[in-house]
């Protein structure tokens, strides 16, 4: 909570002092007041720094008391100032002052505007993105061991993992994960069979580090990047430098590599008029190869950026939420407008006593908030909170049931 | 009624929260939870002043926890300016000053329209229309320099936490 990283904690600040001034000048509306309630439930962080800002309200005449100036000497020397500012921008006025944009510019969001215009699904999803980079950041300071044995890693229910392999490389294993490993001369190669893992490379560029999640290959040289097994498909996120997606010759078959044995696929080149993906531009302005007769289809994802295989899509690059991705290391979980089945499928790897969902309607609700793993009473109240949302205990867990 | 007890509420927790200082995370997260169970939120017609009294709930009964002698700071402390009396405790005493000079020191940082801004406002209680006037910008500017030198001003206090 104290690591909360400070460009996030910054922004978070901004945001809670906004609403106290909003507050303080009595102009929220009903909408207003929707929306800053909403703002506070997001998380614990956001509710810890409008505590701090008000009790600083109150202090702040306290300590400004034993100040001297007054009105006319405190006038002019904002004026002095703002006359140096203002030169060559006649419209200072709707310009961001440059304080503000200090402030904002670090999370690369525009400096923030008046209440109304501040939407809160805006300020939210910048949230939800900045608590979990916030962790993903501290997570690179993890102390690692070395497990000398090579081959399957397994985690159970509620339990992580992390992994040295010989090679350096690091494998943060999620729970419930399952994965292989198999190094040759000329290739390291780690079969994730099973759930989530990621993956902080070593470099070596005559040795690619390649994981595959069923019909799916990632290729990195030196990198770091998280890829998720799950049900609908699995995701592949980046967290530094760049890697190789590339979709194997099964790709429209079934699923060998969840196969036991979770062994090798034999690569071979596919048809073009096979390929499960068109030529597209990332966000970072790569272009996909689709490559041709004699190679596998390929695309590039540079940091930040993520795609999500599954028979029915096709790949889609699309700017990442890295560290609700990878929030996970941190024990955490990050829903931000996430369906509830996905939350649910998340919240099972840590929690013996499962989520079912009994209701199939609530399967489509997006829900949005920041939990740590091993507080599901949290996670609870929270879904409790939603309208139209029950949740009872049962012999079989904790069943989800629409009213 | 609203506008009477927010401030009032928001004093008593400067104080509280100063003095639970070191087990605050845990006090918020408790806050945090019970917030998210009202269920009918939209209902709130003051969401702020609400917060505050859960707030306040949460930080009395860990005042009640900590300590077995009778406290009676109850409606004293709401009532109360300054944050006296509660901080008899000589240690606490020079913790309070050192985070008064550590706000004294972020506010000579300011950009010279924030602590303007800041000082005649919550010194000297000029409605920020005023201020706007005075220097030539829209109220939505000033409340902006406000917003900022606050943020700003809990920045560097995190630095001496």
């Amino acid at each position: 909570m104290k690591k909360l990283n400070t460009k996030i904690r910054s922004a978070l600040l901004q945001e809670a002092s906004s609403w106290l001034v909003e507050f303080s000048e009595g102009e929220v509306d009903a909408a207003g007041r929707d929306a800053f309630t909403q703002w506070l439930r997001i998380s614990p962080e956001h509710v810890r720094a409008y505590l701090q800002v008000s009790a600083l309200w109150e202090e702040a005449p306290l300590v400004a008391k034993h100040r001297s100036e007054d009105h006319e000497a405190l006038i002019a020397r904002a004026l002095a100032d703002l006359n140096v500012i203002s030169l060559g921008t006649a419209r200072a006025e709707v310009d961001s002052t440059p304080e503000t944009e200090i402030a904002s510019s670090a999370l690369g969001m525009p400096p923030p505007k008046a209440i109304k215009s501040l939407p809160f699904a805006n300020g939210h999803r910048r949230m939800i993105w900045g608590i979990a980079a916030s962790l993903v950041l501290a997570a690179g300071t993890l102390a690692a061991w070395v497990i000398l044995n090579r081959g399957v890693y397994s985690t159970e229910v509620g339990e992580q993992r992390l992994i040295t392999l010989a090679d350096g490389s690091t494998v943060e294993l999620n729970a419930r994960s399952h994965l292989r490993v198999h190094f040759t001369k000329t290739e390291r190669s780690v079969y994730l069979t099973d759930g989530e893992a990621l993956f902080q490379v070593a470099h070596n560029a005559s040795q690619p580090f390649v994981v595959h999640s069923g019909s799916m290959r990632v290729r990195a040289v030196g990198t770091a990047f998280d890829v998720y097994r799950k049900k609908a498909g699995t995701t592949v996120t980046v967290v530094e430098g760049r890697v190789a997606v590339l979709a194997t010759d099964n790709a429209f078959e079934d699923d060998r590599a969840s196969s036991p044995a979770g062994m090798p696929h034999e690569r071979r080149p596919i048809p073009g008029e096979a390929l499960p993906m068109a030529p597209r531009v990332t966000p970072s302005g790569a272009l996909i190869n689709t490559g041709g007769e004699q190679q596998p289809a390929r695309l590039f994802l540079a940091a930040g950026e993520e795609v999500t295989y599954s028979a029915q899509a096709q790949l889609h690059p699309r700017k990442a939420d890295v560290s609700a991705a990878t929030a996970w290391t941190q024990r955490r979980l990050v829903f931000n407008s996430t369906p509830l089945s996905e939350a649910v499928e998340q919240y099972n790897r840590y929690n013996v006593r499962p989520l079912i969902i009994r209701d199939p309607a609530l399967t489509t609700l997006n829900i949005s908030g920041v939990f740590s793993v091993t507080d599901s009473a949290s996670l609870i109240a929270f879904l409790r909170a939603q309208p139209g949302v029950r949740v009872h205990a049962t012999d079989a867990g904790l069943e989800i049931t629409g009213e | 009624m609203q506008k009477a007890h927010g401030p009032r509420l928001r004093r008593y927790l400067a104080v509280r929260m100063r003095n639970a200082a070191a087990d605050v995370p845990d006090l918020i997260q408790e806050v945090f939870l019970r917030l998210l169970r009202i269920n009918h939120h939209e209902v709130i017609r003051n969401p702020q002043a609400y917060l505050y009294t859960v707030a306040g709930h949460v930080l009395h009964q860990y005042t009640l926890r900590q300590s077995t002698a009778p406290d009676g700071f109850e409606t004293n402390d709401w009532e109360s300016e300054l944050p006296s009396g509660a901080e008899s405790d000589p240690a606490k005493a020079v913790e309070v000053e050192q985070r008064f000079e550590a706000i004294g020191r972020a506010l000579e940082e300011l950009s010279p329209r924030a602590y303007t801004t800041l000082v005649m406002h919550r010194r000297d209680g000029v409605s920020l229309k005023e201020i706007a006037l005075r220097l030539g910008v829209s109220h939505r500017m000033v409340k902006r320099y406000l917003a900022h030198a606050l943020a700003y001003c809990r920045e560097r206090l995190d630095e001496t936490e």
